[in-house]
């Protein structure tokens, strides 16, 4: 197993703007980026995240490819915003399977591949605003991504009896322009926030202009 | 190093030592123009009492004829004060609130006018160095973390209230967790509390930060990355206030 001179970052995130500017970002920051789910990268991987084997195979072929793992950021997840008296059990659940069991699975497979490869890594979780503070019409999503924030810090108490010690942060945007939430999540993902982990680091942009 | 904070103009409070110095010195070396102040200055610095709203004016004034404007306020300077509340008394309490809660408010007040001064909409990040003492029980912080939670509390209502009014200046808090510096070696020892292994073995990370780790944040928070992030508080502990 040789190690990539290069840090490399994992990016499970579908196709869209969000994951443009996070390739672009990272990029930037020097990362390899390996991109899982739709997006462009410097490796590119059709990938389903709510799949346990295909997370294997994945950590798997990254572990013999660069020996090493510097971030994985964990951002499948999608919003939903619907009444209460409106949301549908089916509707929550797929909400609840593509934000909170990709980034508990997302999270462990994470920790396997630093485990295995010995990195100290850093997990970086997205969640949303609606994850930390109520937002009306959206109940399901905002309980879905408290989930998510709270299991990041749960999971940060974890990586600390990993070996080199790893980090799990959410990240929590409300309205903010994709550019944004990819500084904040390289911020996260590089070793000038080596101290920070257990936190959710909320981008609030506008949404208290009201 | 990136040179993202070029022609911006900063104002760094307990600039003499530890977390002040740290941020003032990456803060230059992103490209930034610095005026550090301290109540005891280092040379270069300006002498500076953050609980006197004249020393404020002064201090801005300083920074503005030296640099020409302000764009970053960091409010670091603070004061150490540990024990139970059976030894406290008010004059204590009163010089944890004076330090910490009112040379805040005075230096964000008086930064937030600078600002203004320059045009509206105004833009600018203010961050106010709290700790984690303010946001979880800590043994022996009845003045120090109550003064702190008042300070994460008014980064988030002077964080709302710009955004209301329609500015562009971004107030958060840093709240760090245990960091060797030369006010926390006064209140706790050197190396051997520091490196005693038993110290932060209960930490995620397992260590202490140091003032370079906080200065990253700083940094960060003053720089254009962070343009979103407003009117919040921002951990740096290692994982501390998980296990507290």
């Amino acid at each position: 197993m040789s190690r990539n001179a290069r840090t490399v970052a994992l990016l499970v995130a579908p196709a869209g703007a969000l994951a443009d500017a996070l390739v672009l970002r990272l990029r930037a920051d020097g990362f390899h980026v390996i991109a899982a789910g739709g997006a462009a990268g410097d490796e590119s991987v059709a990938f389903d995240p709510r799949d346990e084997t295909a997370w294997e195979a994945l950590i798997t072929a990254i572990a013999a490819r660069h020996g090493r793992i510097d971030a994985v950021i964990n951002a499948a997840g999608h919003s939903l915003v619907t009444p209460v008296a409106d949301t549908s059990p089916a509707a929550f659940r797929r909400l609840w399977e593509a934000n909170v069991e990709t980034a508990v699975i997302g999270t462990k497979w994470a920790f396997r591949l630093m485990r295995d490869t010995g990195s100290a890594g850093s997990v970086i979780n997205l969640a949303s605003l609606a994850g930390v503070n109520p937002r009306a019409d959206a109940a399901a999503w905002s309980a879905a991504d408290a989930a998510v924030t709270h299991f990041s810090k749960i999971a940060a108490v974890e990586a600390g009896d990993l070996v080199p010690p790893c980090r799990v942060n959410s990240v929590n945007p409300g309205q903010v322009a994709p550019d944004q939430v990819a500084a904040a999540i390289a911020w996260l993902a590089s070793p000038q926030s080596r101290f920070v982990t257990g936190t959710a680091l909320v981008l609030a942009g506008e949404s208290y202009a009201r | 190093m990136k040179q993202d904070m070029a022609g911006k103009v900063a104002l760094v409070t307990g600039a003499a030592s530890g977390i002040g110095s740290a941020s003032a010195a990456l803060l230059m070396a992103r490209g930034a123009a610095v005026l550090g102040t301290d109540i005891r200055p280092q040379p270069g610095q300006f002498g500076h009492d953050v609980t006197d709203p004249a020393a404020w004016d002064a201090a801005i004034a300083e920074c503005v004829a030296r640099h020409g404007r302000l764009d970053i306020l960091v409010s670091n300077a603070g004061t150490a004060d540990f024990g139970t509340i059976i030894d406290m008394d008010m004059a204590r309490l009163r010089q944890q609130a004076r330090v910490h809660v009112e040379g805040a408010f005075l230096g964000s007040r008086a930064a937030i006018a600078q600002m203004r001064q320059q045009g509206r909409p105004a833009t600018g990040s203010i961050i106010l160095i709290a700790s984690i003492a303010g946001l979880k029980p800590i043994m022996q912080t009845t003045t120090y973390g109550t003064a702190k939670a008042a300070m994460i509390g008014l980064a988030a209502a002077l964080g709302r209230e710009m955004t209301a009014a329609g500015d562009a200046i971004r107030v958060n808090a840093i709240c760090p967790g245990g960091t060797r510096t030369a006010m926390t070696e006064e209140a706790f020892g050197g190396d051997e509390y520091w490196d005693r292994p038993d110290s932060f073995a209960k930490l995620p990370l397992k260590d202490y930060a140091r003032p370079d780790d906080v200065a990253q944040q700083v940094a960060f928070l003053a720089s254009p990355d962070a343009v979103a992030i407003n009117a919040a508080h921002h951990i740096i502990d290692g994982g501390w206030v998980l296990t507290a």
